[in-house]
């Protein structure tokens, strides 16, 4: 069984390894391109990141004269002889996790794209004849399909999140006073980062489920055009509800599951005392589990894959 | 001992029917050919009869297990190679191998590897580069290093050359055939393995036309071929007009009785096939 489970997994990497190692490697570079922007410009990085609630505006002045994010961020960034070691720390947790958000993003957009064609290629290339005359029950080949995509793909994207780590650790080292450096390698909150990363994407890997699942019934189902069933028919139920019921029940529940709402982010707070940030905490993370939507999205999520292990079993051809 | 027993199969797809009470019985030491025209519901058996396609039974029971439920289990012991080229084309040999080497508990990896090392294809060649021909050979060469019990084929040498064919089921012979292992094969090319059959079954509409070892077939079916009447022609099966004369094939006729009509023979397959088929067609 582990045998089978192990093969089973490499084949996923095998198939998808472009995808998966393809896409972080271009947030990457992306990520060096900027680096190298702000440490070779005026030393001043003017970014916009949508965090999945809100686009923070990322303005970093060497003098720390930024706006929005930016400027919180620059307070405890360029002002390393001023700044404790908590408020330092948190400022480098705060720049770990926006260097990590387009990564999150961008393994959405890849896994959703091959969670699409995961079921419906093999019924159109005629390959599933093969893989069904295995001694593998249906069941271990969609989860196996589910946990690459879930669990084993985002350990590549963590990694490469945590090489985009260390760079702009580095960069910061280099561009900060003399003496302040080895501070910021002391504070980097690196390993926190890493530590919430795979904490949040393990979560996140129960939270996304009705998603996934849901695109995977498409998958195996959908005789052609399995993206615009994909994602046509739940915006289509979404619009229905909005004209008939308005509950929004349906938009939040796809916002929820969506959302990645496990992984971990940085929130500006604009209050009586001024800008401050927060970052996710772990209990944040894990307050995940607490609330409704999610255990309600496990069961949508086990409900839909049982169809599409049942779908697998029984449909040959597109 | 039984390998495959299939009774009264059913399937329907919208108002066609695939399947209509068809029946199949293969014992071990088999080579049964399954043999009909396209669209008569050979590749819808093979797909019941491998648990791949839910289709309502009196009975089917393949080496013990029930397909649909215990398909897993029941690859342990069969094999499988389709008519078209279905090696995934996006992997490698080698990876292939691993892989198969990973989920087939009974799967020699040495063994695939020296069969392939008779052949032109190489382990870090990419599946969907390889011509059909090999595509072919490399299936046939993972499927004889698992141990399989049931071998089954569909129109496995489909578009396949004449050299490649012959190379095909000349493998098969040497390398599958032996004591407690059958096979079922569908083909076309019915003249090709006539020879290696030890029985036969003809499906036509989903249902049975014909199911009897290729032995008693002479015993049971002749052709004559004559120039005059013959008093027998209304008991023939079907009736051909030759350039050498009229064509009969008789069911249950003594051979002897016909002798002074013309030439009598044993029909082939493909005569027999096209005799007994033209006979269910409806008037």
């Amino acid at each position: 069984m582990i045998g089978q489970c192990r093969a089973l997994l490499r084949r996923e990497y095998l198939e998808h390894r472009k995808l998966f190692l393809l896409s972080p490697v271009l947030v990457l570079v992306l990520v060096v391109v900027v680096g190298l922007t702000f440490i070779g410009g005026s030393g001043a990085l003017d970014l916009e990141i949508w965090d999945g609630d809100s686009t923070s505006r990322l303005e970093i002045d060497s003098d720390g004269s930024g706006g929005g994010l930016g400027k919180a961020l620059a307070a405890f960034l360029f002002d390393v002889a001023v700044a404790s070691d908590v408020e330092l720390n948190l400022g480098m947790r705060a720049l770990m996790n926006l260097i990590a958000v387009p990564f999150y993003w961008v393994w959405l957009a890849v896994s959703l794209f091959a969670l699409i064609a995961c079921l419906h290629e093999e019924r159109k290339e005629g390959s599933v004849l093969f893989w069904k005359s295995m001694p593998v029950a249906d069941w271990m080949s969609v989860a196996s399909k589910y946990v690459f995509v879930a669990w084993v793909a985002p350990m590549i994207t963590i990694a490469v999140i945590g090489v985009a780590q260390i760079y702009a650790i580095l960069l910061l080292v280099a561009v900060v006073e003399d003496g302040a450096g080895s501070r910021v390698l002391l504070n980097s909150g690196l390993l926190m980062s890493l530590t919430q990363l795979l904490l949040g994407y393990f979560l996140n890997g129960l939270v996304v489920l009705p998603v996934f699942a849901w695109v995977m019934l498409v998958s195996s189902w959908a005789k052609r055009a399995p993206m615009l069933w994909a994602l046509g028919l739940p915006v289509w139920l979404s619009v229905l509800d909005g004209i008939l019921l308005d509950t929004g029940l349906i938009g939040r529940f796809i916002a929820f599951h969506g959302s990645m709402p496990t992984l971990p982010r940085t929130h500006t707070l604009d209050g009586a005392g001024g800008l401050s940030m927060t970052t996710t905490s772990l209990s944040d993370q894990m307050g995940v589990l607490m609330q409704g939507q999610f255990w309600i999205g496990l069961m949508v999520g086990a409900v839909l894959l049982a169809i599409t292990v049942y779908l697998r079993r029984t449909k040959n051809e597109v | 001992m039984s390998m495959i027993r299939a009774q009264g199969l059913r399937k329907t797809y919208g108002d066609v029917k695939a399947l209509d009470g068809f029946s199949l019985d293969v014992q071990a030491n088999q080579i049964m050919g399954l043999i009909g025209p396209n669209g008569s519901g050979k590749t819808t058996a093979l797909k019941a009869i491998l648990g791949m396609l839910p289709v309502d039974a009196d009975a089917l029971d393949v080496l013990g297990f029930s397909p649909l439920a215990d398909r897993a289990r029941m690859m342990q012991e069969v094999a499988y190679i389709a008519d078209t080229g279905i090696l995934p084309k996006w992997m490698r040999v080698r990876d292939l191998l691993r892989f198969l080497e990973g989920v087939h508990p009974k799967f020699s990896l040495a063994e695939a590897q020296e069969r392939l090392s008779l052949t032109d294809i190489h382990l870090d060649k990419r599946i969907g580069t390889l011509s059909k021909g090999m595509h072919v050979q490399l299936h046939l060469a993972v499927v004889l290093s698992m141990e399989a019990r049931l071998l089954v084929l569909d129109e496995p040498t489909l578009g396949l050359d004449i050299l490649h064919r012959q190379q095909f089921y000349d493998a098969l012979l040497k390398d599958f055939v032996g004591p407690e292992r059958s096979i079922l094969v569908t083909t076309h090319e019915v003249r090709e393995i006539e020879d290696i059959l030890s029985d036969v079954a003809f499906i036509h509409r989903g249902r049975n036309i014909l199911s009897s070892p290729t032995r008693d077939l002479s015993l049971r079916f002749t052709k004559l071929v004559g120039a005059g009447s013959v008093d027998l022609a209304s008991r023939a099966v079907s009736v051909k007009e030759t350039g050498a004369g009229s064509e009969y094939i008789f069911d249950g006729v003594e051979r002897e009785a016909l002798r002074d009509y013309g030439k009598v023979s044993t029909p082939n397959l493909a005569e027999l096939f096209v005799a007994l088929t033209a006979t269910d067609n409806p008037t």
